[in-house]
Protein backbone atom coordinates (compact mmCIF):
# COMPACT_ATOMS: atom_id res chain seq x y z
CA UNK A 1 0.00 0.00 0.00
CA UNK A 2 2.73 2.46 0.92
CA UNK A 3 4.32 1.74 -2.49
CA UNK A 4 1.18 3.07 -4.19
CA UNK A 5 0.87 6.11 -1.95
CA UNK A 6 4.49 7.15 -2.28
CA UNK A 7 4.61 6.67 -6.03
CA UNK A 8 1.28 8.37 -6.61
CA UNK A 9 2.49 11.38 -4.63
CA UNK A 10 5.78 11.32 -6.53
CA UNK A 11 3.86 11.22 -9.80
CA UNK A 12 1.65 14.09 -8.68
CA UNK A 13 4.58 16.28 -7.70
CA UNK A 14 6.19 15.68 -11.08
CA UNK A 15 2.81 16.38 -12.69
CA UNK A 16 2.69 19.81 -11.02
CA UNK A 17 6.10 20.76 -12.39
CA UNK A 18 4.93 19.64 -15.81
CA UNK A 19 1.73 21.60 -15.45
CA UNK A 20 3.63 24.83 -14.77
CA UNK A 21 5.40 24.31 -18.08
CA UNK A 22 2.49 22.96 -20.08
CA UNK A 23 0.08 25.72 -19.03
CA UNK A 24 2.20 28.41 -20.65
CA UNK A 25 3.02 26.28 -23.65
CA UNK A 26 -0.62 25.54 -24.38
CA UNK A 27 -1.74 29.16 -23.89
CA UNK A 28 0.99 30.44 -26.19
CA UNK A 29 0.24 27.85 -28.81
CA UNK A 30 -3.51 28.24 -28.54
CA UNK A 31 -3.39 31.99 -28.97
CA UNK A 32 -0.35 32.64 -31.15
CA UNK A 33 0.26 29.24 -32.80
CA UNK A 34 3.88 29.35 -31.71
CA UNK A 35 5.62 26.05 -31.04
CA UNK A 36 7.85 27.53 -28.38
CA UNK A 37 10.94 25.34 -27.97
CA UNK A 38 12.56 28.08 -25.87
CA UNK A 39 10.00 27.29 -23.18
CA UNK A 40 12.50 24.74 -21.88
CA UNK A 41 15.15 27.46 -21.77
CA UNK A 42 12.91 29.61 -19.59
CA UNK A 43 12.56 26.66 -17.22
CA UNK A 44 16.33 26.12 -17.13
CA UNK A 45 17.18 29.79 -16.69
CA UNK A 46 14.50 30.13 -14.01
CA UNK A 47 16.17 27.35 -12.04
CA UNK A 48 19.72 28.65 -12.54
CA UNK A 49 18.85 32.26 -11.72
CA UNK A 50 17.05 31.02 -8.60
CA UNK A 51 20.17 29.08 -7.54
CA UNK A 52 22.32 32.19 -7.84
CA UNK A 53 19.76 34.56 -6.37
CA UNK A 54 19.03 32.29 -3.39
CA UNK A 55 22.74 31.90 -2.74
CA UNK A 56 23.23 35.66 -2.79
CA UNK A 57 20.13 36.64 -0.83
CA UNK A 58 20.07 33.63 1.46
CA UNK A 59 16.29 33.51 1.05
CA UNK A 60 14.29 31.12 -1.10
CA UNK A 61 11.29 33.41 -1.60
CA UNK A 62 13.43 36.39 -2.61
CA UNK A 63 15.41 34.23 -5.03
CA UNK A 64 12.25 32.72 -6.49
CA UNK A 65 10.66 36.12 -7.07
CA UNK A 66 13.82 37.47 -8.72
CA UNK A 67 14.01 34.43 -11.01
CA UNK A 68 10.36 34.57 -12.03
CA UNK A 69 10.47 38.32 -12.73
CA UNK A 70 13.70 37.93 -14.72
CA UNK A 71 12.11 35.23 -16.89
CA UNK A 72 8.95 37.29 -17.39
CA UNK A 73 11.10 40.17 -18.64
CA UNK A 74 13.11 37.85 -20.87
CA UNK A 75 9.88 36.40 -22.30
CA UNK A 76 8.56 39.90 -22.98
CA UNK A 77 11.74 40.82 -24.84
CA UNK A 78 11.75 37.61 -26.89
CA UNK A 79 8.14 38.13 -27.90
CA UNK A 80 8.37 41.87 -28.60
CA UNK A 81 11.74 42.02 -30.30
CA UNK A 82 11.74 38.71 -32.16
CA UNK A 83 8.49 36.75 -32.41
CA UNK A 84 6.17 39.72 -33.01
CA UNK A 85 8.18 40.49 -36.15
CA UNK A 86 7.23 37.06 -37.52
CA UNK A 87 3.50 37.40 -36.87
CA UNK A 88 1.57 34.44 -38.33
CA UNK A 89 4.73 32.87 -39.81
CA UNK A 90 4.58 29.65 -37.87
CA UNK A 91 7.59 27.81 -39.24
CA UNK A 92 10.05 30.71 -38.89
CA UNK A 93 8.75 31.27 -35.35
CA UNK A 94 9.30 27.64 -34.39
CA UNK A 95 12.82 27.69 -35.87
CA UNK A 96 13.59 30.93 -34.07
CA UNK A 97 12.62 29.43 -30.71
CA UNK A 98 14.67 26.31 -31.48
CA UNK A 99 17.66 28.57 -32.17
CA UNK A 100 17.04 30.36 -28.88
CA UNK A 101 17.01 27.00 -27.09
CA UNK A 102 20.53 26.27 -28.35
CA UNK A 103 21.88 29.77 -27.70
CA UNK A 104 20.49 29.93 -24.17
CA UNK A 105 21.77 26.40 -23.47
CA UNK A 106 25.30 27.54 -24.38
CA UNK A 107 25.02 30.72 -22.34
CA UNK A 108 23.78 28.71 -19.36
CA UNK A 109 26.59 26.19 -19.73
CA UNK A 110 29.13 29.00 -19.92
CA UNK A 111 27.64 30.74 -16.87
CA UNK A 112 26.69 27.88 -14.54
CA UNK A 113 28.92 25.08 -15.77
CA UNK A 114 28.16 21.48 -16.62
CA UNK A 115 27.62 19.93 -13.19
CA UNK A 116 24.06 19.31 -12.09
CA UNK A 117 22.95 21.75 -9.41
CA UNK A 118 19.95 21.63 -7.13
CA UNK A 119 17.92 24.71 -6.28
CA UNK A 120 18.15 24.92 -2.46
CA UNK A 121 14.93 23.87 -0.78
CA UNK A 122 13.09 26.52 1.23
CA UNK A 123 13.94 26.02 4.90
CA UNK A 124 10.28 25.98 5.86
CA UNK A 125 9.56 22.88 3.78
CA UNK A 126 12.59 20.77 4.60
CA UNK A 127 12.07 17.45 6.26
CA UNK A 128 9.25 14.96 6.06
CA UNK A 129 5.78 14.42 7.47
CA UNK A 130 3.55 11.41 8.04
CA UNK A 131 0.70 11.28 5.55
CA UNK A 132 -1.63 8.35 4.72
CA UNK A 133 0.60 6.18 6.89
CA UNK A 134 3.85 6.93 5.06
CA UNK A 135 6.68 9.32 5.81
CA UNK A 136 6.84 11.73 2.87
CA UNK A 137 9.00 14.76 1.99
CA UNK A 138 7.24 17.96 2.94
CA UNK A 139 8.62 19.83 -0.07
CA UNK A 140 6.91 17.52 -2.54
CA UNK A 141 3.59 18.07 -0.78
CA UNK A 142 4.17 21.80 -0.94
CA UNK A 143 4.83 21.44 -4.66
CA UNK A 144 1.54 19.61 -5.19
CA UNK A 145 -0.30 22.33 -3.26
CA UNK A 146 1.35 25.07 -5.33
CA UNK A 147 0.53 23.35 -8.58
CA UNK A 148 -3.11 23.03 -7.61
CA UNK A 149 -3.22 26.68 -6.54
CA UNK A 150 -1.67 27.89 -9.79
CA UNK A 151 -4.05 25.72 -11.80
CA UNK A 152 -7.01 27.18 -9.93
CA UNK A 153 -5.81 30.77 -10.36
CA UNK A 154 -5.18 30.27 -14.07
CA UNK A 155 -8.60 28.76 -14.50
CA UNK A 156 -10.19 31.70 -12.69
CA UNK A 157 -8.23 34.13 -14.83
CA UNK A 158 -9.28 32.51 -18.08
CA UNK A 159 -12.90 31.75 -17.25
CA UNK A 160 -13.87 34.58 -14.94
CA UNK A 161 -12.09 37.74 -16.12
CA UNK A 162 -12.59 39.92 -19.14
CA UNK A 163 -8.99 39.51 -20.24
CA UNK A 164 -9.43 35.76 -19.94
CA UNK A 165 -12.46 35.99 -22.21
CA UNK A 166 -10.38 38.01 -24.69
CA UNK A 167 -7.73 35.28 -24.65
CA UNK A 168 -10.31 32.56 -25.29
CA UNK A 169 -11.89 34.65 -28.04
CA UNK A 170 -8.42 35.09 -29.54
CA UNK A 171 -8.04 31.31 -29.66
CA UNK A 172 -11.33 31.15 -31.59
CA UNK A 173 -10.68 33.95 -34.06
CA UNK A 174 -7.82 36.31 -33.35
CA UNK A 175 -8.40 38.57 -36.35
CA UNK A 176 -12.00 39.18 -35.33
CA UNK A 177 -10.88 40.20 -31.84
CA UNK A 178 -8.68 42.86 -33.44
CA UNK A 179 -11.70 43.94 -35.43
CA UNK A 180 -13.48 44.70 -32.15
CA UNK A 181 -10.82 47.23 -31.22
CA UNK A 182 -8.88 45.07 -28.78
CA UNK A 183 -5.12 45.57 -28.68
CA UNK A 184 -4.13 42.00 -29.49
CA UNK A 185 -0.40 42.69 -29.87
CA UNK A 186 -0.43 43.74 -26.22
CA UNK A 187 -2.44 40.65 -25.22
CA UNK A 188 0.07 38.48 -27.10
CA UNK A 189 2.97 40.01 -25.19
CA UNK A 190 1.16 39.65 -21.88
CA UNK A 191 0.29 36.00 -22.43
CA UNK A 192 3.78 35.19 -23.64
CA UNK A 193 5.26 36.86 -20.56
CA UNK A 194 2.82 34.99 -18.31
CA UNK A 195 3.65 31.66 -19.95
CA UNK A 196 7.38 32.35 -19.67
CA UNK A 197 7.06 33.31 -16.02
CA UNK A 198 5.21 30.05 -15.32
CA UNK A 199 8.00 28.09 -17.02
CA UNK A 200 10.52 30.01 -14.91
CA UNK A 201 8.48 29.17 -11.81
CA UNK A 202 8.53 25.55 -12.93
CA UNK A 203 12.33 25.71 -12.93
CA UNK A 204 12.42 27.34 -9.49
CA UNK A 205 10.02 24.90 -7.85
CA UNK A 206 11.11 21.82 -9.80
CA UNK A 207 14.79 22.65 -9.27
CA UNK A 208 15.07 21.19 -5.75
CA UNK A 209 13.81 17.83 -7.09
CA UNK A 210 15.04 17.55 -10.65
CA UNK A 211 18.07 19.80 -10.56
CA UNK A 212 19.44 22.00 -13.32
CA UNK A 213 21.96 20.62 -15.78
CA UNK A 214 22.81 20.98 -19.48
CA UNK A 215 20.03 19.26 -21.40
CA UNK A 216 17.36 19.70 -18.72
CA UNK A 217 15.79 22.36 -20.94
CA UNK A 218 15.21 19.94 -23.79
CA UNK A 219 14.15 17.11 -21.48
CA UNK A 220 11.35 19.09 -19.84
CA UNK A 221 10.13 20.80 -22.99
CA UNK A 222 9.78 17.40 -24.61
CA UNK A 223 7.69 16.13 -21.69
CA UNK A 224 5.68 19.37 -21.68
CA UNK A 225 4.91 18.95 -25.38
CA UNK A 226 3.75 15.40 -24.68
CA UNK A 227 1.50 16.83 -21.96
CA UNK A 228 -0.13 19.47 -24.18
CA UNK A 229 -0.47 17.04 -27.06
CA UNK A 230 -2.20 14.48 -24.86
CA UNK A 231 -4.33 17.10 -23.11
CA UNK A 232 -5.22 19.03 -26.25
CA UNK A 233 -3.45 22.16 -27.51
CA UNK A 234 -4.96 25.40 -26.31
CA UNK A 235 -6.77 23.97 -23.31
CA UNK A 236 -5.74 24.69 -19.71
CA UNK A 237 -7.91 21.90 -18.38
CA UNK A 238 -6.31 19.65 -20.98
CA UNK A 239 -2.86 20.71 -19.81
CA UNK A 240 -3.85 19.85 -16.24
CA UNK A 241 -5.26 16.46 -17.15
CA UNK A 242 -2.31 15.73 -19.44
CA UNK A 243 0.14 16.67 -16.67
CA UNK A 244 -1.51 14.26 -14.24
CA UNK A 245 -1.43 11.46 -16.81
CA UNK A 246 2.13 12.02 -17.95
CA UNK A 247 3.40 12.63 -14.40
CA UNK A 248 1.88 9.43 -13.09
CA UNK A 249 2.70 7.31 -16.14
CA UNK A 250 6.29 8.56 -16.16
CA UNK A 251 6.74 7.88 -12.48
CA UNK A 252 5.23 4.38 -12.45
CA UNK A 253 6.92 3.61 -15.76
CA UNK A 254 10.28 4.50 -14.25
CA UNK A 255 9.58 2.30 -11.26
CA UNK A 256 8.42 -0.75 -13.20
CA UNK A 257 10.30 -0.50 -16.48
CA UNK A 258 13.22 1.84 -15.78
CA UNK A 259 14.95 0.89 -19.03
CA UNK A 260 11.87 1.90 -21.08
CA UNK A 261 11.30 5.39 -19.73
CA UNK A 262 10.67 7.17 -23.05
CA UNK A 263 8.62 4.27 -24.33
CA UNK A 264 6.19 4.44 -21.41
CA UNK A 265 5.60 8.13 -22.09
CA UNK A 266 5.22 8.06 -25.83
CA UNK A 267 3.07 4.95 -26.14
CA UNK A 268 0.18 6.51 -24.17
CA UNK A 269 0.58 9.65 -26.28
CA UNK A 270 0.32 7.71 -29.51
CA UNK A 271 -2.72 5.84 -28.20
CA UNK A 272 -4.47 9.07 -27.20
CA UNK A 273 -3.72 10.69 -30.55
CA UNK A 274 -4.88 7.64 -32.48
CA UNK A 275 -8.19 7.67 -30.63
CA UNK A 276 -8.61 11.43 -30.40
CA UNK A 277 -6.34 13.46 -32.71
CA UNK A 278 -7.13 16.77 -30.98
CA UNK A 279 -6.02 15.42 -27.58
CA UNK A 280 -8.27 14.64 -24.64
CA UNK A 281 -9.77 18.12 -24.22
CA UNK A 282 -8.50 19.78 -27.36
CA UNK A 283 -10.18 22.59 -29.22
CA UNK A 284 -11.52 21.45 -32.55
CA UNK B 1 -20.23 66.79 -37.35
CA UNK B 2 -18.95 68.35 -40.51
CA UNK B 3 -20.54 67.72 -43.86
CA UNK B 4 -17.58 65.55 -44.85
CA UNK B 5 -18.21 61.89 -45.63
CA UNK B 6 -17.76 59.43 -42.76
CA UNK B 7 -15.74 57.11 -44.97
CA UNK B 8 -13.83 57.80 -48.17
CA UNK B 9 -12.23 54.92 -50.01
CA UNK B 10 -9.97 56.41 -52.64
CA UNK B 11 -8.63 54.22 -55.44
CA UNK B 12 -7.52 51.26 -53.34
CA UNK B 13 -5.69 48.25 -54.75
CA UNK B 14 -5.69 45.11 -52.61
CA UNK B 15 -3.94 41.78 -53.14
CA UNK B 16 -4.09 38.33 -51.57
CA UNK B 17 -0.52 37.31 -52.11
CA UNK B 18 -0.11 37.50 -55.87
CA UNK B 19 -3.83 37.62 -56.55
CA UNK B 20 -4.89 41.15 -57.56
CA UNK B 21 -8.38 41.50 -56.11
CA UNK B 22 -9.35 45.17 -55.74
CA UNK B 23 -8.20 47.03 -58.82
CA UNK B 24 -8.84 50.64 -57.93
CA UNK B 25 -12.02 50.93 -55.85
CA UNK B 26 -13.39 54.30 -54.75
CA UNK B 27 -16.54 55.01 -52.78
CA UNK B 28 -17.99 57.19 -50.05
CA UNK B 29 -20.32 56.75 -47.11
CA UNK B 30 -22.01 59.93 -45.89
CA UNK B 31 -22.98 60.35 -42.23
CA UNK B 32 -26.40 58.94 -41.42
CA UNK B 33 -26.71 57.06 -44.70
CA UNK B 34 -26.53 53.49 -45.90
CA UNK B 35 -24.26 52.76 -48.86
CA UNK B 36 -24.65 49.30 -50.36
CA UNK B 37 -22.12 47.46 -52.50
CA UNK B 38 -23.63 44.80 -54.73
CA UNK B 39 -22.01 42.20 -56.90
CA UNK B 40 -21.72 38.53 -57.63
CA UNK B 41 -19.72 36.10 -55.55
CA UNK B 42 -15.99 36.61 -55.78
CA UNK B 43 -15.91 40.12 -57.26
CA UNK B 44 -14.12 41.51 -54.20
CA UNK B 45 -16.90 42.69 -51.89
CA UNK B 46 -15.56 40.96 -48.80
CA UNK B 47 -12.05 42.09 -49.71
CA UNK B 48 -13.35 45.66 -49.72
CA UNK B 49 -14.59 45.26 -46.13
CA UNK B 50 -11.33 43.54 -45.15
CA UNK B 51 -9.37 46.42 -46.66
CA UNK B 52 -11.31 49.07 -44.76
CA UNK B 53 -10.78 47.33 -41.37
CA UNK B 54 -7.15 46.53 -42.36
CA UNK B 55 -7.48 42.75 -42.10
CA UNK B 56 -6.04 42.83 -45.61
CA UNK B 57 -4.62 46.33 -46.00
CA UNK B 58 -4.56 47.80 -49.50
CA UNK B 59 -1.15 48.09 -51.18
CA UNK B 60 -2.07 51.36 -52.85
CA UNK B 61 -4.73 54.00 -52.41
CA UNK B 62 -6.12 55.81 -49.41
CA UNK B 63 -8.83 55.27 -46.81
CA UNK B 64 -10.10 58.24 -44.82
CA UNK B 65 -12.37 57.85 -41.82
CA UNK B 66 -13.90 61.02 -40.36
CA UNK B 67 -11.16 63.15 -41.93
CA UNK B 68 -8.33 60.96 -40.62
CA UNK B 69 -6.16 59.00 -43.00
CA UNK B 70 -6.34 55.46 -41.59
CA UNK B 71 -4.69 53.68 -44.51
CA UNK B 72 -1.68 52.49 -42.50
CA UNK B 73 -3.48 51.93 -39.20
CA UNK B 74 -3.81 48.50 -37.60
CA UNK B 75 -7.23 46.87 -37.30
CA UNK B 76 -7.70 47.41 -33.59
CA UNK B 77 -6.90 51.12 -33.83
CA UNK B 78 -9.36 51.54 -36.68
CA UNK B 79 -12.06 49.76 -34.69
CA UNK B 80 -11.27 51.89 -31.64
CA UNK B 81 -11.59 55.01 -33.75
CA UNK B 82 -15.27 54.17 -34.21
CA UNK B 83 -15.86 51.39 -36.72
CA UNK B 84 -18.04 48.39 -36.03
CA UNK B 85 -17.90 45.15 -38.02
CA UNK B 86 -20.51 42.51 -38.76
CA UNK B 87 -18.31 40.13 -40.72
CA UNK B 88 -19.23 37.58 -43.31
CA UNK B 89 -20.00 34.27 -41.66
CA UNK B 90 -20.76 36.04 -38.33
CA UNK B 91 -17.51 34.96 -36.68
CA UNK B 92 -18.91 34.99 -33.17
CA UNK B 93 -16.67 33.48 -30.49
CA UNK B 94 -17.99 29.98 -29.89
CA UNK B 95 -15.89 29.33 -26.77
CA UNK B 96 -17.48 32.30 -25.04
CA UNK B 97 -20.91 32.71 -23.58
CA UNK B 98 -23.28 35.12 -25.29
CA UNK B 99 -22.66 37.59 -22.47
CA UNK B 100 -18.88 37.35 -22.84
CA UNK B 101 -19.17 37.94 -26.58
CA UNK B 102 -20.87 41.24 -25.80
CA UNK B 103 -18.69 42.17 -22.82
CA UNK B 104 -15.38 41.99 -24.66
CA UNK B 105 -16.81 44.05 -27.53
CA UNK B 106 -18.35 46.76 -25.36
CA UNK B 107 -16.83 50.18 -25.66
CA UNK B 108 -18.30 53.41 -24.32
CA UNK B 109 -19.71 55.86 -26.83
CA UNK B 110 -17.86 59.08 -27.47
CA UNK B 111 -19.31 62.53 -26.91
CA UNK B 112 -20.97 61.98 -23.55
CA UNK B 113 -24.06 60.04 -24.62
CA UNK B 114 -24.44 56.56 -23.25
CA UNK B 115 -24.77 54.81 -26.60
CA UNK B 116 -25.55 51.11 -26.80
CA UNK B 117 -25.19 49.13 -23.60
CA UNK B 118 -25.48 45.39 -23.23
CA UNK B 119 -28.89 45.95 -21.73
CA UNK B 120 -30.15 48.14 -24.55
CA UNK B 121 -29.04 45.75 -27.30
CA UNK B 122 -30.80 42.96 -25.44
CA UNK B 123 -34.01 44.98 -25.65
CA UNK B 124 -33.43 44.94 -29.39
CA UNK B 125 -32.82 41.18 -29.46
CA UNK B 126 -34.89 39.67 -26.64
CA UNK B 127 -34.02 36.19 -27.84
CA UNK B 128 -30.40 36.77 -26.86
CA UNK B 129 -31.39 37.76 -23.35
CA UNK B 130 -32.71 34.27 -22.73
CA UNK B 131 -29.42 32.83 -23.98
CA UNK B 132 -26.96 35.06 -22.16
CA UNK B 133 -25.31 32.27 -20.19
CA UNK B 134 -25.28 29.78 -23.05
CA UNK B 135 -22.19 29.12 -25.09
CA UNK B 136 -22.44 31.17 -28.28
CA UNK B 137 -21.65 28.04 -30.26
CA UNK B 138 -25.06 26.61 -29.34
CA UNK B 139 -27.03 29.47 -30.95
CA UNK B 140 -29.03 28.96 -34.14
CA UNK B 141 -27.86 30.68 -37.32
CA UNK B 142 -30.36 33.53 -36.92
CA UNK B 143 -29.41 34.01 -33.28
CA UNK B 144 -25.73 34.06 -34.20
CA UNK B 145 -26.44 36.82 -36.70
CA UNK B 146 -28.28 38.79 -34.02
CA UNK B 147 -25.29 38.33 -31.74
CA UNK B 148 -22.91 39.48 -34.48
CA UNK B 149 -24.99 42.65 -34.96
CA UNK B 150 -25.37 43.18 -31.20
CA UNK B 151 -21.62 42.73 -30.74
CA UNK B 152 -20.93 45.41 -33.35
CA UNK B 153 -23.47 47.78 -31.79
CA UNK B 154 -22.08 47.66 -28.22
CA UNK B 155 -18.76 48.86 -29.65
CA UNK B 156 -20.57 52.15 -30.31
CA UNK B 157 -18.89 52.98 -33.58
CA UNK B 158 -20.21 55.65 -35.91
CA UNK B 159 -19.67 53.55 -39.01
CA UNK B 160 -20.95 50.00 -39.30
CA UNK B 161 -19.43 47.61 -41.83
CA UNK B 162 -21.86 44.80 -42.65
CA UNK B 163 -20.78 41.93 -44.86
CA UNK B 164 -23.73 39.91 -46.15
CA UNK B 165 -25.78 40.15 -42.97
CA UNK B 166 -28.82 38.50 -44.62
CA UNK B 167 -26.93 35.32 -45.53
CA UNK B 168 -28.85 32.29 -44.35
CA UNK B 169 -31.62 34.24 -42.62
CA UNK B 170 -35.33 33.58 -43.00
CA UNK B 171 -37.36 36.25 -44.87
CA UNK B 172 -38.96 37.28 -41.61
CA UNK B 173 -35.60 37.89 -39.91
CA UNK B 174 -34.30 39.68 -43.03
CA UNK B 175 -37.22 42.10 -42.78
CA UNK B 176 -36.47 42.73 -39.08
CA UNK B 177 -32.86 43.38 -39.97
CA UNK B 178 -33.89 45.84 -42.68
CA UNK B 179 -36.00 47.79 -40.23
CA UNK B 180 -33.19 47.74 -37.70
CA UNK B 181 -30.54 49.14 -40.01
CA UNK B 182 -32.93 51.86 -41.20
CA UNK B 183 -33.45 52.76 -37.57
CA UNK B 184 -29.71 52.83 -36.91
CA UNK B 185 -29.28 55.08 -39.93
CA UNK B 186 -32.02 57.40 -38.72
CA UNK B 187 -30.13 57.56 -35.43
CA UNK B 188 -27.15 59.00 -37.32
CA UNK B 189 -25.09 55.86 -37.98
CA UNK B 190 -23.28 55.50 -41.30
CA UNK B 191 -23.46 51.98 -42.74
CA UNK B 192 -21.42 50.30 -45.46
CA UNK B 193 -23.42 47.26 -46.51
CA UNK B 194 -22.06 44.55 -48.75
CA UNK B 195 -24.75 42.29 -50.17
CA UNK B 196 -25.67 39.71 -52.77
CA UNK B 197 -29.32 40.13 -51.90
CA UNK B 198 -30.27 42.84 -54.41
CA UNK B 199 -33.75 43.52 -53.12
CA UNK B 200 -32.52 43.90 -49.58
CA UNK B 201 -29.87 46.40 -50.68
CA UNK B 202 -32.20 48.40 -52.93
CA UNK B 203 -34.84 48.59 -50.23
CA UNK B 204 -32.46 49.59 -47.44
CA UNK B 205 -29.75 51.70 -49.00
CA UNK B 206 -29.55 55.39 -49.78
CA UNK B 207 -26.88 54.89 -52.39
CA UNK B 208 -25.68 51.79 -54.23
CA UNK B 209 -22.49 50.67 -55.90
CA UNK B 210 -22.12 47.65 -58.16
CA UNK B 211 -18.81 45.82 -58.25
CA UNK B 212 -17.39 43.49 -60.86
CA UNK B 213 -13.91 41.96 -61.04
CA UNK B 214 -12.47 44.26 -58.41
CA UNK B 215 -13.84 47.50 -59.84
CA UNK B 216 -16.90 49.68 -59.28
CA UNK B 217 -18.92 49.46 -62.49
CA UNK B 218 -22.04 51.38 -61.45
CA UNK B 219 -23.04 53.82 -58.78
CA UNK B 220 -26.27 55.69 -58.22
CA UNK B 221 -29.49 55.89 -56.31
CA UNK B 222 -31.28 52.61 -55.56
CA UNK B 223 -34.08 53.71 -57.90
CA UNK B 224 -31.54 54.20 -60.72
CA UNK B 225 -30.27 50.67 -60.25
CA UNK B 226 -33.80 49.28 -60.01
CA UNK B 227 -34.58 50.87 -63.38
CA UNK B 228 -31.32 49.86 -65.05
CA UNK B 229 -31.91 46.39 -66.46
CA UNK B 230 -28.60 46.45 -68.34
CA UNK B 231 -26.51 46.70 -65.19
CA UNK B 232 -28.69 44.23 -63.33
CA UNK B 233 -28.43 41.66 -66.08
CA UNK B 234 -24.74 42.09 -66.84
CA UNK B 235 -23.36 42.33 -63.33
CA UNK B 236 -25.95 40.91 -60.96
CA UNK B 237 -27.47 38.17 -63.06
CA UNK B 238 -31.12 39.15 -62.80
Amino acid sequence: MSFWIVNTLNGLSLAMILFLLAAGLTLIFGLMHIINMAHGSFYLLGGYIAITAIRMSGNFVVGAIIAVIAIAILGTLVQRLLLAKLYKQEMPQALLTLGLLFIIADIAFFTWGGDPQLVPQPALFQGAVRIFGVVYPLYRLFLIGWGLAVAFLLWMFLERTKIGAVVRAGMDDEEMVRGLGINMPLVFTGIFALGSALAGLGGVLGGPLLGMFPGADFEVVLLAFVVVTVGGLGSIRGAFLGSLLVGLVDNFGNVWFPQLSLFTIFVPMVVVLALKPTGLLGRT
Amino acid sequence: MSANPTLVVDDIHTYYGESYVLQGVSLKVEPGTIAAVLGRNGVGKTTLIRSVIAFTPPRRGKIVFENQDITRWTSYRIAQAGMGLVPQGRRIFISLSVRENLEIARRAATGGNEGWTIDSVLDLFPRLRERMRNSAGTLSGGEQQMLAVARALVGNGRLLLMDEPTEGLSPHVVEELRQLIRRLRDGGMAILLVEQNINFAIESADYVYVMDKGKIVFDGLPSDLAANNDVKETYLGV
